[in-house]
This record gives C-alpha cells, structure tokens and sequence, in this order.
C-alpha cells in the first residue's frame, strides 16, 4: 500500500502487487518503490491527480498498447541517441532489409538516421527495456575515444593547444599517471566526449490518460533530438569526425572509437578516467558540460548530458616526423645519457677493466652527456624538444660559444649521435619509462648547458646529480623534453646519480686514469665532464667572470659534492688503489716522464709567470678572483675534500689538487652573478669539481703532466700570446670545469675540433679573468677570443697547448701507451690510457710534476698563480688524458715538446 | 477515466511567444549567416521526418534543412532584406534590419451551422473555415557592418564567427527549452505548422 501512495489507484494498487509477485520473478514493486518515491515528489505534470495504472496491470488491450507504445518510445530515446551520435562521429555499417536488401533506416523522431547493427549489443539493455516490469534502466554512457590501440605502428597522437603547442599525447597521459602515483602502462584511452543518457525519475505508474500524453512526449523527443543533431557538430569533438568538412581535410585524424555502457558497470578510478587526463599543458578547463533540456516522459525524466574536450585538435604523426621531430628536439641527447647510465652501473662494478670502451666511447658519451645537457636546456626552454634547445641556447650564448659549443657538438655528435641514439634508445626507452618522476626532474636540474638561462638550477643538478646521462635516456625516451625531464627527475636515477656524483668526482679523477678503470665510471665522469664541458664553453666566458660566476659553482659544488663526497671518498680509496697498484708503472715509466715533467713545469711556469704578467693589468680581477678563490675554499667543503683527497693520494698532488679545488671554489662564489656562461661553468664547475678532485688525487699525474703541459703549452701559447693565456685561461676554466673542458678537448681531439674548444676556453678564461663579468661582455670576449681563436692562430695554439699538454703527458704516459693513432685516435687512445696511466703512473710521476707546477705556480704567484696551476692542472689532467692518448699525443707532444723548449728557451 | 491531457489550447488572440535572435554580418556574408540562421530555426520546428543534413559557414556546421519551398522562401526574403539594406547602407556604417519568423497552427474554424452539417452529415468545411494561429515568432534582428579596411574585415569577421555561434546556440537552446506551447502533431507525412518569413516584423505579437 505504502508502495502506491495515490489514493485513487490505491485500491488496484494491491491487487496489482498481490498480481505481479506471483507472475513475476522481478518484483517490480521493490524496485520500482523507491521510483515511485521519488516520482511522487517530483510527480511529472502528467501524474498529478490523474487516475493511474500500473504498467504491469495494463488490463485492457488499450493499455497494453498504449504501455508498448511508451516502452518503444523509451527504448528509442536511448538507442536513437546513441545511434545518432554514433552516425555523426563514425562510420558504422549500414544495416539492410532483409527482402529489399535496402539500407534500413530508423525514422524515431522524425529524424531519419541509417540503421546499423553494430550497436544492438552494446544497447541490448536500453532496447529491451521494459517499464512494467524494469526498475528504472541503468545510465547509458556513450565514449567516443582516441585508444593507442587503434594507432599503426607507425602513428603517433599529438595535440594542439590553443596556442600552437604540439603535445605528445602519450607523453602527456604519462606524465599525468606519475603526477598521481600510478603506474603508467604505455597505452592510452582519451576520451573526448562523454554522453551520459539517464530516466531520473523512473515510475510504473502512468495516468490514465496516457495515450493522450504520449503524442506530447514524441513531439518533445522530436525536437530533443534536433537539438542533439544540431549540437553535435557544435562541440569541439566535430571536428574529429571524418564527417567533418573542417577538420578532416586538414589534417590526419585518428581514428574515433564508442564504448557503451552502463555507468554503474564502471566504477573508473577518479583521475584515470580518459575524460579527465588533462593533456595539453595549460592551466584552462579542458572539459565542459552541456546539458540538453530535460524531455517528460510519462517513465521519468529523460536526461542528456555530454561532456567533452574543449580542445579537440588531436592529429597523428607519423613516426617518421615524429622520430625526427623528437630526435631533432631531444632523442639527440637522451641515447647517450641512457647509454651512460647503463653502462654506468657494469662499468662501475668493473672499476677496474679499462675498458674496452675505445676513446670513442668515452667521447661519445661526453657528447652524449652534452646531447643530453642540450636536451636538459631544451627541456628548460621549451619543455619539448631537447636539440633545439641547446641550439638555441648555444645561439643565444654567443657566436664564440657557439663555435666553441658546436664544434663539440656537431663534430662528436654527428658522428656519435646516431650509433648511441640506436642503442640507448633501446635502453633508454625502458628505463624511461620506469623512471620515477624525481629523477626526471633531477635531469631536468641537470641541463646545465643551457645554465645561462638556468643557470641556477641546472648548476645545482649537474652538481648533484651526474644523473644527467641517466637523464639523457629518459630523453631518449621520446617524447618531449619535458618528459625526459620528468624522467630525469625519477627518483629511480638518483641512486645512480649519487653514484654518479660519486663516481663522477672518481671518474673526474678517472678521465686522466679514467680509462683503466670503469669504463662505465669513467665514461660517467666523462660524460659529465663533456656536458660539463659544454658548460664549460659556457664557463669559459665564466672564467673571465669566475668570481661572478663563482657564487653558483660553489653552490651548486658544494651540495653536488656534500651529497657525493661520502662516495666520492670511497671512489677515492678505490682510486688511491688504483693508483698505487699503477704507480708501480708510473714509477717504471716516471723517470722519463718525471723529467719531462719537470721540463715541463719549468716551462709552465715560465709561462704561467707570462701570463701573469700579462695578467697584472688585471690584477684587480685577480684581487677578486683570488678572494673569491679564498672564499670558495673555505665555503666549498667539496673542494678541499677534494683537495684533501688529492693530498692524500700524494704530495705533489695535493698541492695541485688544492689549487684546483681552491679554483673551484672561487668560482662558486661568483657564479651566480653570471647567468649564462657563469652559470654552466659552475654547474660545471660543480662536476668538475669533484670530478678534479678526483682527478687531482688520481691524476695527480695528469695534473702534474698537465702542468708540465700547461708549462709546455704556455710556451707554445706564449709564441702566440693571444692563444696562451687563453689557454691558461682554459686551463683557469678547466679547473672548475675541468672534466669538462677535457671532455671537449677530448672531442676537439677526436673531431679535431681542438681548436675551437681551447680557443673557447682559452679565450672564456682570458676574457673572464679580465673582465669583471657581465654576461655581455663575457660573450662580447668569448666572441673576441674564438674569433682569434678561431682566426687561426688559435688552432694552432689551441692544439698546440693541449698538445703540449698532452705531449707532455704523453711523455710520461705516452712512454708506455701512446699508440700512435690519429689525434682522434689519441685522444681516445688516451682516454683508456689516462684510465691506465693517469691513475697508476700517474701518482708519481703526477706527484713530483705537481710539485714542480705548484712551484711554478707559486713562484708567479698569487692567486692567479693557484688558479693558473690549477687551471694548467686541469688542463693538465685533460692533457695527460690525451697524452694517454697515443699517436697524436704522441705526435703532438713532440711537436709541442719542441715548442715548449723553444718556447721555453 | 478519460480524461485527457488537454494540449496546449491555442487561440487565435492570446499571445504567443517570441524570441529574439541578433545577427551581426558584413554585406558579404549576410546572406549565408541569415540562410544559416533560418534554417537552425526551422530545423527545430520543422516537424515533418527529415534526413538531417549539413552547411558549413564561418567554420562551423550548421543545421540544413531540405526542403525546396522552404528553400527558396527563404533565398526570397534574404534577398528582399539585401536590396532593403543596401539602399540605405552606406560605407563605414552599421545598419539594422530584420526577419520574422511565423510558425502557425493552421485550425478549422467551425460556425454553428457548419458544425451541425458536419456532424449531420459528413460535409466538410471549405477552404475559409480554416485559421491559422501563430503560435510562435523569432524576430532576427540583423546588424550589418561595412568594414572600410582590411583590419576592419578581420575584426568583423572574427565577430561575425563568434556572433553566428552565439546566435546558433540560443536558438538551439531556446528551441529545445520551450516546446509546451507547440500544437499537437497531427500528421508527420506534412509538414504540420504553416510557416512565414516576413521583413521587418513589428515588435510585439502582431508583427
């Protein structure tokens, strides 16, 4: 009774249950109360005070037909609507007359729309619903979506924002599912329009006039529909329909597929919803409702609701473009950066295997890693592709880093480029994928190439976070750069970023000896030396401005090397090993090589005191830089670890492991001032940093030997004076950047685009140390300087120095490793050899050559003296590394060690 | 027991409802925005079965409805409102002019004696026993602007885009919002409601 609250069928009603328990499994009355419930409050016009019956007691053959007639009508509303929805979106396929063999076409409210079967089972529920004996009919959903599924091979889906960015969809849907902790499988289902068909307000119990009710309610529908016809190709998702004169002749359209169902059967996960996967990169609503007016129907309330993407402008890219497209903007860098980090972790295990890793590993990875920095700035800039980025940043850097920067660039990467891309790409890809979020964004940090802009963060990462290769292949990943970023930031990589961090520092050490050892480490260290050493580029404007750009570095050294310096001593141990283990060598090779590094250091110093001489016009610059140095040194726990650690592994090296950390730490103080050259110098600085720390202790020799080389170098750089305090200026540089300034040597080397790197550096160093520090003119000096440099004589004088240098060191090193080979050749050949040599040899021999560079260094003193020293030990480092490296080195350091003595003499 | 759901009564006096649609067009597009316009309207109002079609105008797609008399009726009147607008047009100004559109519901009006025939024997009215009652009226109420440079035109048809979308969408809304008062649908083999298309209708239910 309560059941039926209206009086007047109140009597029947009874009856009517007592009827329908017995005749019917599904009591309609359990159901249909609540319904009724809610119907009496809401009671439709057509209900109120009007004699009722029950749809399930219809009596008469006119109520039956009348209830059969609504139940069409019901069971249209919902699967016309979806048939017309459908029909306008897609291509479904038309359904025949079984005698005529016509196309069959459904004529419900006045709308005349192809029949097609293929929706009959998705809407068997709604077209077979009956209102006296249903409750009220679930909620019909209707998705038009884009699925990943329906995507070739070959296909990628890009969105466009209202202001012409490109998204990658997947990337985007991606990054989303980290943003909410999920993980993220790759695949995608977006949905952009959402139709939502719902009989609120369902009741059994129908006037007696409802037959005179019914015509109403058809004509409502009639219209109802018009207006559904009209807004479907108002909303945004029109244009995705092939249908579509607006969008489909435009464009490539991805293909549009419907689910329907029931809404409680899909209990979606708030947030992993395909509706609400926010995709573009905007702070705007994406989604937006329209609610169609309500149609009364004797049932219930018919409702239509759709909601949609308001940005529709999906298209797909073949992966062609896209491949070229990412590649162009990022993939360039992730490869290497990938590769890095996995070999990282073997290599680190097998420290000591010099590796096979040729020379052209190591400089690959170097220009991974400056691939991948260029990605990280890409990342900064624009979020998307990472190569043009770098470019552009190098552009805005200046036409001088721009030499400096690209010759690097374009001569390892093209040559590198493809061969790491193909096989970090199919490492970087899975790793990618599971990289966390942090460590994306620690790459992101990391893209310190483009320091000058971001400079701030970036210096901060790279200091921390060697990681950047492990960023690197987050970018080979793919998609944008921000998603390498994002990868970068996975927390997953700062393990192997702190193992980087520390290892770096080691591998620092270890690019001089690096090349015995890990492969992985010192390809690890080398990569972030030459992505430092992109910064480096950058640094070497810094170096004119090091106490500008000092205040970064330090910063960025001293948390890159607080967090590393735990393994970095560790690493030490191990190298310190390493080194005694090959000091025996040393020991056996030193004596030639000790003399010749102390020729060498005679000579360095000899040109050091040049220098400063030449240097004493700006001894206000050298005030400052020497402050600031002070400064560092004690601000910077990083570098006197380092420094500490470069004592412990001998004398001699300690006193050039002091200078450089001393180096390091003055141009952390003044970093910050300089964004952009400054910037990446104490981002690189950072690594460098720690990288030199190592490479001080371990390559005590290298330093020594790139002292000798330094010393040899000045000769030669004094032949043309422009070119040599460059050179020392490089070395000034190196010091900080030290890693990486070898590592663009090292490509210079290889590609034989020395010359522009030293010039670089050589002139980013003059130019800093003179000038106070405006970015301006650090790139207005970085210009002067590479375009002397450049010019010519700067070749000469660039190869010279370092192969002075090198020669020098090859000297030593050479003794037992130069193989003979190309400059290239030798720069590789150094590499594995500095790994072998520079760490066991090196001690010694480095030890006694430091001492001799120290002197020297002493002797013209001052603080440039230090700097220069350490810049000269950086250099050094760099040289030996190359002297490691075999015929050029050998070649060269003939050739050099002639200058020297001429210049000497 | 029987009672019926008495449809909406309609009178011939009792007022009727009216909507109000603004247009905003430069000469060159009039004619496609007001064709567009009309024919939205129609679309919702045009009660007998239609294969839904299509017309593209200003980047959007609109409602098409295919029926020839209607066709050219409004082709008719939309040429009308161009030779009116253009005889008092002039450059750099705006000008207003208008369309009505009538809906009706066509009613035999029975005398006394023509009932009792009809009811005594079967003879069916003529011809002017019927009356026709409006039963709605959009008024489009058209502002022509006559851009003198090209910046001009961009403004104006970037407004244009955004009026014709804004106008589509009310009627559209409108439409669907408001149909107590259609007649009952008698007949879907015709079309069930005579129609007008008027110039300058009159404010007010008397156009």
């Amino acid at each position: 009774m309560h059941q039926f609250p209206r009086s007047p069928p109140a009597t029947a009603s009874p009856a009517q249950s007592s009827r329908t328990n017995p005749t019917r499994t599904n009591n309609p009355r359990e159901p249909g109360s609540p319904a009724r419930a809610i119907s009496s409050g809401t009671n439709t016009p057509v209900l109120s005070d009007e004699p009722t019956f029950s749809a399930a007691h219809s009596t008469t053959a006119e109520e039956k037909d009348v209830i059969q007639r609504l139940n069409k009508t019901i069971q249209n509303l919902f699967y016309k609507a979806a048939l017309l929805i459908l029909q306008d979106r897609l291509e479904l396929p038309p359904a025949y007359t079984q005698k005529t063999n016509q196309p069959r076409v459904n004529k419900w409210f006045s709308l005349d729309v192809p029949e097609s079967d293929v929706l009959l089972p998705d809407v068997r529920v709604w077209r077979n619903f009956d209102v006296s004996v249903a409750s009220q009919p679930p909620i019909m959903i209707v998705d038009l979506r884009i699925s990943s599924k329906d995507l070739k091979d070959n296909q990628t889906l890009v969105v466009t924002d209202e202001f012409g960015k490109t998204r990658y969809v997947e990337d985007a849907v991606k990054s989303y599912y980290e943003s909410l902790g999920q993980d993220f499988k790759p695949g995608f289902d977006i949905v952009v329009e959402r139709w939502q068909f719902d009989l609120d307000g369902f009741t059994s119990q129908f006037p007696k006039n409802l037959v005179s009710i019914l015509p109403k309610t058809y004509k409502n529908a009639v219209v109802l529909f018009r207006a559904l016809f009209s807004m479907l190709h108002l909303l945004p998702a029109w244009s995705l329909s092939r249908k579509s004169d607006i969008g489909a002749k435009s464009r490539s359209l991805p293909k549009l597929s419907y689910r329907i169902y029931e809404k409680s059967q899909r209990s979606l996960e708030p947030g992993l919803d395909g509706l609400h996967i926010p995709l573009p990169d905007s702070d705007n609503q994406e989604l937006e409702d329209y609610i169609f007016e309500t149609l009364d129907t004797p049932a219930g309330k018919f409702k239509i609701k759709v909601s949609y993407r308001k940005n529709c402008d999906f298209q797909l890219q073949t992966s062609e473009a896209t491949i070229s497209s990412r590649i162009d903007e990022s993939d360039l860098f992730k490869p290497s950066l990938r590769r890095q980090s996995n070999e990282f972790e073997p290599l680190l295990q097998d420290l000591m295997p010099p590796p096979r890793r040729s020379s052209r590993q190591i400089l690959q990875d170097a220009d991974q890693a400056q691939q991948a920095y260029g990605s990280l700035s890409t990342y900064h800039l624009a979020g998307r592709p990472i190569a043009s980025s770098p470019l552009s940043t190098l552009r805005a850097v200046g036409a001088a880093r721009e030499l400096n920067t690209a010759s690097p660039r374009d001569s390892p990467p093209s040559k590198l480029l493809p061969e790491h891309r193909n096989v970090q790409d199919s490492h970087e890809t899975p790793r990618s994928e599971a990289m966390p979020r942090n460590i994306r964004r620690t790459s992101v940090t990391f893209s310190p190439f483009k320091s000058p802009s971001l400079s701030a963060s970036p210096s901060h990462l790279s200091g921390e976070h060697l990681p950047v290769p492990q960023v690197v292949p987050v970018v080979g990943n793919r998609s944008s750069a921000l998603t390498a970023l994002a990868e970068a930031r996975n927390p997953g990589f700062n393990p192997h970023t702190s193992n980087f961090s520390s290892t770096v520092p080691t591998s620092s050490t270890t690019p001089l000896s690096a090349s015995p050892r890990p492969t992985s480490r010192h390809s690890a260290s080398y990569a972030h030396r030459r992505s430092q050493n992109s910064l480096n580029l950058g640094r070497d404007d810094d170096l004119g401005g090091s106490s500008r750009t000092s205040p970064r570095p330090g910063t960025a050294e001293g948390n890159a090397s607080s967090g590393s310096l735990n393994a970095d001593d560790d690493n030490i141990s191990e190298f310190l090993k390493m080194l005694d283990n090959k000091k025996e060598l040393k020991s056996f090779r030193s004596p030639s090589e000790s003399g010749l590094a102390e020729s060498s250091a005679r000579r360095t110093s000899a040109a050091l005191s040049r220098y400063s001489r030449l240097r004493d016009s700006n001894a206000i610059l050298s005030d400052s830089v020497s402050s600031s140095v002070l400064g560092h040194r004690s601000s910077t726990s990083s570098s006197r670890q380092l420094s500490s650690v470069p004592a412990m592994v001998g004398g001699a090296s300690l006193s050039t492991a002091s200078s450089p950390g001393e180096r390091m730490s003055p141009r952390t103080p003044h970093t910050p001032a300089i964004p952009s050259r400054l910037s990446a110098n104490s981002i690189v600085d950072h690594n460098a940093h720690r990288e030199r720390n190592v490479g001080m202790t371990i390559p005590g020799n290298e330093a020594s030997e790139g002292r000798a080389e330094s010393v040899q170098s000045p000769g030669i750089g004094a032949i043309d004076i422009p070119s040599s305090p460059r050179v020392y200026q490089t070395t000034y540089r190196r010091p900080s950047s030290v890693a990486q300034q070898r590592l663009m040597r090292f490509g210079d080397d290889d590609l034989g685009d020395i010359a522009p790197f030293e010039n670089r550096s050589t002139s980013l160093g003059g130019n800093r140390e003179r000038e106070p520090l405006s970015l301006s003119r650090m790139l207005a000096s970085q210009d002067e300087a590479n375009a002397g440099l450049i010019a010519g004589p700067t070749n000469q004088a660039i190869e010279s120095a370092p192969m002075s240098r090198q020669r020098s060191t090859s000297s030593q090193d050479e003794s037992g490793y130069n193989i003979g080979s190309s400059s290239r050749g030798a720069y590789r050949a150094r590499v594995a050899s500095r790994g072998h040599l520079g760490r066991h040899g090196s001690s010694t021999s480095l030890a006694g050559e430091r001492g001799s560079a120290s002197g020297g260094s002493d002797s013209r003193g001052g603080r440039y003296s230090f700097q220069r020293s350490r810049d000269n030990e950086d250099e050094e480092l760099l040289f030996a590394m190359s002297d490691f490296g075999v015929a050029q080195q050998g070649r060269r350091s003939l050739e050099e060690a002639g200058r020297g003595n001429n210049t000497q003499t | 027991m029987d009672t019926r759901f008495s449809p909406m009564t309609t009178t011939t006096v009792s007022p009727h409802p009216e909507y109000s649609i603004a247009v905003f067009s430069d000469p060159s597009t009039l004619n496609a925005i007001l064709k567009a316009v009309l024919h939205t309207i129609f679309f919702h109002r045009y009660f007998t079965n239609v294969r839904p079609s299509t017309q593209n105008i200003l980047h959007l797609t609109l409602p098409y409805v295919e029926a020839p008399e209607l066709n050219q009726l409004i082709d008719t009147r939309i040429h009308q409102l161009n030779r009116q607008l253009n005889s008092t047009s002039g450059p750099g100004t705006s000008i207003r002019g208008g369309i009505g559109v009538q809906f009706f519901e066509r009613k035999r009006r029975l005398s006394t004696a023509e009932t009792t025939m009809m009811n005594l024997f079967g003879i069916r009215p003529g011809d002017g026993a019927t009356e026709d009652v409006c039963w709605e009226t959009w008024r489009v109420e058209v502002t022509l602007a006559i851009p003198r440079t090209q910046e001009e035109q961009k403004k104006v048809t970037k407004a244009m885009e955004t009026s014709l979308k804004r106008t589509v969408m009310k009627i559209i809304a409108t439409a669907n919002a408001n149909t107590d008062h259609i007649p009952p649908i008698h007949t879907q083999e015709i079309n069930p409601f005579p129609y007008q298309i008027i110039l300058n209708p009159k404010n007010g239910n008397g156009m």
